[in-house]
């Protein structure tokens, strides 16, 4: 080969060195943030991952609050050899628990994709007022949600209301009453800003509107103590007879249920909700069934018991299971997991009654309720102790085994330290509030930790 | 792609002019062999008018054409003395050479962009060789390192087969990245920080450390292994050099007689080590001790003791699962040969690894290598070209089934039913076999290519290019059939999943330098200025495959009911930079190297990009000066050296300093955006400055060595994850760390020709490293993140833990220490520091010679702390899982007992299960975990087969056969309850044509 053939090439490699030479332009699979809020199109793109992201929150998936509070409450019964889960189950986590990051961690994911939204559409001129009242809406709706459950599970809890980590690896928690504060305010907000029907998504309910935030508000009020303001939510959807009513207990959780306030919409492709999927037997129990004390608590004729409880039974045993969602694998989609539902209105409606001492009206919400159960109305002559002791009873029954209702009630009733020890080996008293996750703990000094773990 | 056109115009180039110009009618035969009459392997001849130049074969044989019928050839060979000797084309030459170690001072090092005199150096390199890397049944190149060189700590994390193996040079450097050196294959960057994490499915095969690039390269074809430690000879890599450099010198071809090398080698592995666990009998009392004591009935999961298991069952879980033997081939033959100014080489090599498990799984490698060089007649133009190609399998179990051996209870139920099903034994049995169906499948192909080209316009002046490509293709899928379930949850394959990930990263790197030396004054000056350019890109898709008609068709995307795509990415890097390197040596006593180097690597953000690296380096060799040569006349070398300087790193992934989105979960039946990271656009360079000092020195000629090093280095703007608290939606942010972390060290190399008898012949080395690995500082540590982890003064590898006291007789729980007396023991009481660290380690090693055999034998050892075999084993004694016989009659068992450790429990006490899991983060859980270990053994006997001209070479192998240990646990060396390590032994001949 000639010598004269090698010297561009060199030359050219001597030259190559420069800065620019090491240029590679940005990433063909990643959008810049300033692109991403530049465009309606990629907002709702946006949009869609918090939804997708709330998904355990919302669902029944196996470290969702519904698995969890089901484990912690005295509904279920555990059928795997996990110490993490029986640890849960049994009353005696530990700060290193598994599960109890997990309600922690989707918590405050769900709340940093709503904030990041919500800084993201806000003076944003490239986006209309319509998309970023709906977006600033629904990531205020689900902000608050996930404060909401992540208080129920660890009581005083940090409030993240903006994405500047430099704040938010030192928040301190809040207590329940602050964070039920900074909810309520959140919702009020959003109602302001959500649509007022189920247009978007026609023939379904599966994004969050006005209604959904009015029914969180009348939660969040009855939790803090404002009864006169749940009372007032509820009624609002109570009464909104155009679009809500309770239906037949086995169309209750039917995709688009006239009882449905919000519905959320599985991303699997196997099964329609993930409910169903975690409850429904076709086997031995391997993680959850109902426990059978649980299932002989039902009232004598409480359609309930029939229509939402159901047994599996192989050789000689059987396991009762919950049977709301109906159906465990499927590729059709008629079945919603929902989150938010009329027949929870009437039972705040009716508490907040029995505990203003309007007990005529009070009983009333409930006579519909256990109507709809094919039970007869309640004695007249219940006193309001007698009266909340019925609410409890009925929201049993009516919200088993859904979104951690049962545990949180028993706690707010001031129950749990009389039920739960009676069926659960070992349990201790710290375990009504989950550890705040140790690995939080170590990052982040400030958390400081619940009594006793 | 311009790199690879030049790749292909200089390989076509190089072969093209493989077909010699010119015939010579006269051709010189012989043979050339020690003073033992061994055959000499690559020893050079040179005819003195001409300066044709040869080889020998391995049969010591070799053919030089000559111009005349007479003349004169100078003969050498390394380590031994140079002859001189005239020839007579008609007569065949047959000529002994004899021993000379003082010689071994002109042994070239290969720095990377240029090589020294080992004389010379004036940095810290080690090397191992083709002659020990071959004595060893390994398939991981790196493995052949442990206890051979000082200087790099190399650990197995694992013993599947493809596992990782990590090699910490110095000490570490980051808190949280890896110490990754940078690995370079014929000077072609090799492999990268983030390879396995970007390319593969998520899976469970290698449960520790991911799998290793290097696992793509036989062993066999590797002639050397450098390992560059100090500034000197780091600086020059710039912004990749911090955490060392690993340079992998392929095999060359040799000229002269065309030779044909064959070997075969066949054995087995086993798991060298157990733990002796309880029988049923001891285990049931265990566990019925600890629900007598936590006061509550038997549950419906206590399948052990609730009679759903049969009581009288008693299974050696180790021995069934992972006590099987896995066979272990190896097979090459290799072709090598030339004439005059060409020199080839083609070997093929496979490699098979089997399983210890129930099922036929295994490891495959098949690897091709092709090297050839070409050099003008008048020397000038030189070309040489490798290329590497192969192909990888493994066939695995998704899990590794070594912790579920130990913690399955000793009555578990049977692995398959009398009808060979796997047993689920009522839905009570999670039975281990499941994870054998659990099938991942990998197969990956390399393709390595590289070209040197050189010309000497002038005697002094060398321009040269290196250009290289790399491929590298990962496929793999990770199955989940319908028999990974149990049958009584009704599963279908409907609903059997498939994973399939499918990776490339292509990579070319084009390099040019001159070097041009020059007398000045009474000294040589060596200047040395050289460019590079390189580029990387990585493509990767991860798919996900929902239902099947048949789980026969699961392997197969295309038959799946659903298929997403589960993660895509693309990437590019790239890395460009300008080095040079001023060498003075005066008068062959006084050296001085500078190295610098500007770089600039795509990693960074806007203005952050580009960087300045380089090194100082001096060397005296006294023991040149006269009046040292007078006071001490035995010895022969005598060398101090000293270098200082700055190298970088710049291992992270790609595009992190972007703020930017990517697709991710969406909602009714749309694509969601999410963002990637937190931004932070400012981070740049992690540095590392080194300083090193050391003394060479050599005894009677060379036949005694002894090298001493200290080195101290410090390392700042640490590129961490700095760990956020999940409220701000990740887990951490990528930043520069205002800490200091300081490596300091001894090492000493002493190897001793002992014996060099006419049949007799002893050689021994020892090596041994002592590293001190040190957070000097961090500002604002006490209210960091890093508060619970780190502490100033102690190594990185140190954390926080509670102190434990010991078992409170009443209560019979752990106590620990509460430090601030506040009654309760929190995070607050992690007080005293746990420290996992190396104390000293390296090796011993001795090949002993008589007449046609050898034998050498390595010693591994190490002095550690750290984590128990309890730190790993978090099964708590008295839940359903079986416990070592080793804590049997240590339990507290009733109030005012005395014991070692705390009572069992069902995990229903809260209190003994708070006592047991702080256990894990106290400093119980660190101990000693020295040990010496025979790490190989080989023997191998080498004679002339009836057959003119072959030899036949029988050997015996055998690695990791003994252990000494005071470590209580599976394997000192991982310390972790993952497979240990596999005891081999293998047979095998190589005959040569």
């Amino acid at each position: 080969m000639k010598t004269q053939s090698y010297l561009p090439i060199l030359a050219l490699l001597f030259l190559a060195s420069c800065e620019k030479a090491i240029e590679v332009g940005g990433p063909a699979t990643q959008l810049d943030a300033e692109n991403v809020y530049g465009s309606e199109t990629t907002v709702k793109a946006v949009v869609n991952n918090l939804y997708g992201g709330a998904n355990s929150l919302l669902c029944g998936t196996s470290s969702s609050p519904t698995t969890l509070g089901a484990f912690a409450s005295d509904e279920t019964e555990i059928y795997l050899n996990n110490i993490e889960y029986q640890q849960v189950a049994g009353g005696q986590m530990v700060a290193s628990n598994a599960y109890a990051a997990s309600i922690w961690n989707q918590a405050y994911l769900t709340i940093y994709s709503a904030n990041v939204l919500i800084e993201g559409v806000t003076d944003n001129p490239a986006i209309s007022r319509a998309l970023a009242d709906q977006t600033s809406g629904e990531a205020l709706f689900l902000r608050a949600y996930a404060h909401l459950m992540a208080s129920n599970f660890y009581g005083a809890v940090p409030l993240a209301l903006s994405t500047d980590y430099r704040t938010n690896t030192r928040l301190s928690r809040s207590s329940p009453a602050q964070v039920l504060a900074q909810a309520i305010a959140d919702l009020e907000t959003a109602i302001t800003l959500l649509p007022t029907d189920y247009t978007a998504t026609p023939g379904e309910r599966i994004r969050i509107t006005a209604h959904a935030a009015r029914a969180l508000l009348a939660r969040a009020n009855l939790y803090a103590g404002h009864y006169q303001q749940a009372i007032d939510r509820s009624t609002e959807l109570i009464t909104n007879t155009t679009l809500f009513g309770l239906q037949p207990l086995n169309d209750v959780f039917l995709k688009a249920s006239r009882e449905a306030i919000l519905q959320y919409r599985t991303n699997s492709t196997t099964f329609p909700t993930a409910d169903g999927n975690q409850f429904v037997l076709t086997g031995r129990p391997t993680l959850i069934a109902l426990r059978q004390g649980f299932v002989d608590g039902f009232e004598p004729g409480d359609q309930r018991r029939t229509n939402w409880t159901a047994r599996y039974t192989l050789g000689g045993e059987s396991w009762p299971y919950p049977n709301k969602y109906k159906i465990k694998t499927a590729t059709m989609l008629s079945e919603h997991s929902t989150p938010l539902r009329l027949a929870e209105m009437y039972l705040i409606r009716a508490e907040a009654q029995a505990r203003l001492d309007q007990l005529a009206p009070a009983r009333a919400d409930l006579d519909v309720i256990r109507q709809r159960a094919g039970l007869g109305p309640l004695p007249n002559n219940l006193d309001r102790e007698q009266l909340l002791e019925r609410v409890l009873a009925e929201r049993r029954s009516e919200l088993f085994c859904e979104n951690a209702h049962r545990w949180v009630d028993l706690k707010r009733f001031g129950k749990a330290a009389q039920v739960l020890p009676a069926i659960k080996n070992g349990w201790n008293a710290r375990s009504l509030l989950f550890p705040v996750p140790l690995s939080e703990n170590t990052v982040n000094p400030n958390l400081g930790q619940n009594p006793d773990y | 792609m311009l790199a690879l056109m030049l790749i292909i115009c200089a390989f076509l180039s190089a072969t093209a002019q493989q077909t010699p110009k010119r015939e010579h009618p006269l051709l010189l035969k012989g043979r050339i062999t020690d003073q033992h009459n061994q055959p000499l392997n690559g020893a050079t001849l040179q005819e003195n008018s001409t300066k044709a130049t040869t080889q020998t074969d391995n049969q010591g044989n070799f053919a030089l054409n000559v111009p005349k019928t007479e003349g004169t050839l100078t003969i050498s060979y390394l380590g031994y003395q140079t002859r001189q000797l005239s020839y007579q084309t008609d007569k065949p030459i047959s000529i002994q050479l004899t021993e000379d170690p003082s010689t071994l001072k002109v042994v070239e090092v290969n720095t990377g962009y240029y090589s020294v005199k080992k004389s010379q150096l004036t940095g810290a390199i080690s090397t191992v060789t083709a002659r020990d890397i071959e004595k060893q049944p390994v398939a991981n190149p790196l493995s052949t390192l442990q206890g051979r060189i000082t200087g790099a700590y190399i650990q197995q994390t694992s013993a599947t087969p493809g596992g990782n193996i990590n090699i910490t040079i110095r000490g570490r450097n980051g808190i949280d990245a890896s110490s990754a050196p940078l690995y370079l294959v014929d000077g072609i960057p090799f492999g990268g920080p983030s390879l396995t994490n970007t390319l593969t499915v998520s899976t469970n095969v290698h449960t520790s450390g991911g799998s290793s690039p290097l696992n793509t390269i036989a062993p066999e074809d590797i002639e050397s292994i450098d390992i560059l430690k100090d500034a000197d000879a780091t600086a020059i890599y710039g912004s990749r050099g911090a955490n060392g450099v690993v340079l992998i010198t392929t095999k060359k071809g040799k000229t002269g007689r065309t030779s044909i090398e064959a070997s075969a080698q066949s054995g087995s592995s086993k798991v060298a080590t157990s733990i002796d666990m309880l029988s049923t009998p001891d285990y049931l009392e265990l566990r019925k001790l600890a629900f007598s004591l936590d006061g509550i009935a038997l549950r419906t999961t206590d399948y052990d003791l609730n009679g759903k298991w049969d009581q009288s069952r008693n299974t050696n879980w180790q021995k069934e699962l992972i006590g099987g033997s896995s066979a272990f081939a190896n097979y090459r033959t290799a072709i090598t040969g030339g004439s005059t100014n060409h020199s080839y080489l083609l070997s093929a090599t496979h490699n098979r690894q089997g399983t210890m498990y129930q099922k036929d799984l295994g490891y495959d490698r098949t690897a091709l290598h092709l090297s050839t060089g070409h050099s003008s007649t008048d020397q000038k133009l030189r070309a040489t070209t490798s290329i590497t190609y192969s192909l990888d399998d493994t066939d695995w179990a998704n899990s590794d089934l070594t912790p579920r051996a130990l913690n399955l209870s000793p009555n578990a139920p049977a692995l398959r039913t009398p009808s060979g099903n796997i047993n689920w034994e009522g839905s009570t049995f999670n039975n281990p076999l499941r994870f054998l169906e659990w099938q991942y499948n990998g197969q990956n192909s390399n393709l390595t290519a590289s070209t040197k080209l050189s010309y000497r316009p002038i005697k002094d002046l060398e321009l040269s290019t290196n250009l290289g490509y790399s491929a590298l293709t990962m496929d793999d899928r990770n199955s989940t059939p319908v028999s990974y379930y149990d049958p009584a949850e009704g599963r279908t394959s409907a609903t059997s999943t498939s994973d399939f990930g499918s990776a490339f990263q292509r990579g070319w790197s084009a390099e040019g330098q001159a070097s041009y030396q020059l007398t000045l004054g009474q000294g040589r000056l060596n200047l040395l200025l050289g460019t590079t350019l390189q580029q990387t890109q990585r493509r990767g898709t991860y798919l996900r495959g929902t239902g099947f008609a048949s789980d026969a068709l699961i392997a197969s995307i295309f038959s799946a009911n659903t298929q997403t795509v589960r993660s895509a990415t693309q990437s590019r890097y790239r890395y460009g930079g300008t080095y040079a390197r001023i060498n003075y040596n005066l008068r062959e006593k006084y050296l001085l190297n500078l190295t610098a180097r500007r770089d600039g690597t795509s990693r960074f953000g806007s203005g952050r990009k580009m960087g300045n690296f380089g090194a100082i380096g001096i060397g005296w060799l006294f023991a040149s000066e006269p009046s040292v040569q007078k006071l001490l006349p035995a010895l022969s070398t005598g060398k101090l050296r000293a270098s200082y300087g700055i190298s970088g790193n710049d291992q992270i992934g790609d595009y992190e300093y972007l703020d930017t989105y990517q697709a991710a979960t969406g909602y009714n039946l749309s694509t969601g955006l999410s963002p990637l990271r937190l931004f932070n656009p400012d981070f740049s360079w992690e540095q590392n400055r080194k300083l090193e000092l050391g003394v060479d020195l050599g005894f009677f000629r060379d036949r005694l060595t002894l090298t001493l090093g200290h080195y101290r280095n410090m390392a700042t703007s640490l590129l961490v994850e700095y760990p956020l608290s999940i409220v701000t939606g990740f887990r951490s942010i990528r930043s520069n760390l205002d800490a200091k972390v300081q490596n300091t060290g001894w090492e000493v190399e002493l190897s001793a020709r002992a014996i060099q008898g006419k049949k007799f012949r002893w050689t021994g080395s020892f090596n041994l490293t002592v590293p001190t690995n040190r957070l000097v500082s961090f500002p604002g540590l006490a209210s960091s993140t890093y508060a619970s982890s780190l502490s100033i003064g102690y190594s990185l590898g140190a954390a926080k833990v509670y102190q434990l006291e010991g078992v409170d007789p009443q209560t019979g729980t752990y106590r620990y220490t509460d430090f601030n007396g506040d009654g309760i023991l929190n995070a607050t009481d992690r007080q005293v520091v746990a420290d996992r660290r190396q104390r000293y380690y390296g090796g011993l090693d001795n090949s002993l010679g008589y007449g046609n055999v050898e034998l050498s034998f390595l010693f591994q050892y190490v002095s550690q702390l750290a984590g128990t075999f309890r730190s790993q084993y978090s099964q708590m004694p008295g839940t359903l899982g079986n416990q070592p016989r080793a804590y049997q009659g240590k339990y507290w068992t009733k109030p005012g007992d005395i014991a070692e450790l705390q009572r069992p429990s069902t995990g229903a006490n809260s209190a003994a299960a708070l006592a047991w899991s702080n256990y894990q983060l106290s400093d119980a859980v660190i101990s000693d975990a020295n040990f010496v270990r025979l790490k190989n053994v080989s023997v191998s006997y080498r004679n002339r087969t009836w057959i003119k001209g072959t030899t036949l070479r029988l050997f015996a192998q055998g690695q990791n056969l003994l252990t000494f240990t005071n470590y209580f646990g599976l394997d000192p060396e991982s310390a972790n309850s993952t497979m240990p390590l596999l005891r081999t032994y293998t047979l095998g001949l190589q005959l040569t044509l």
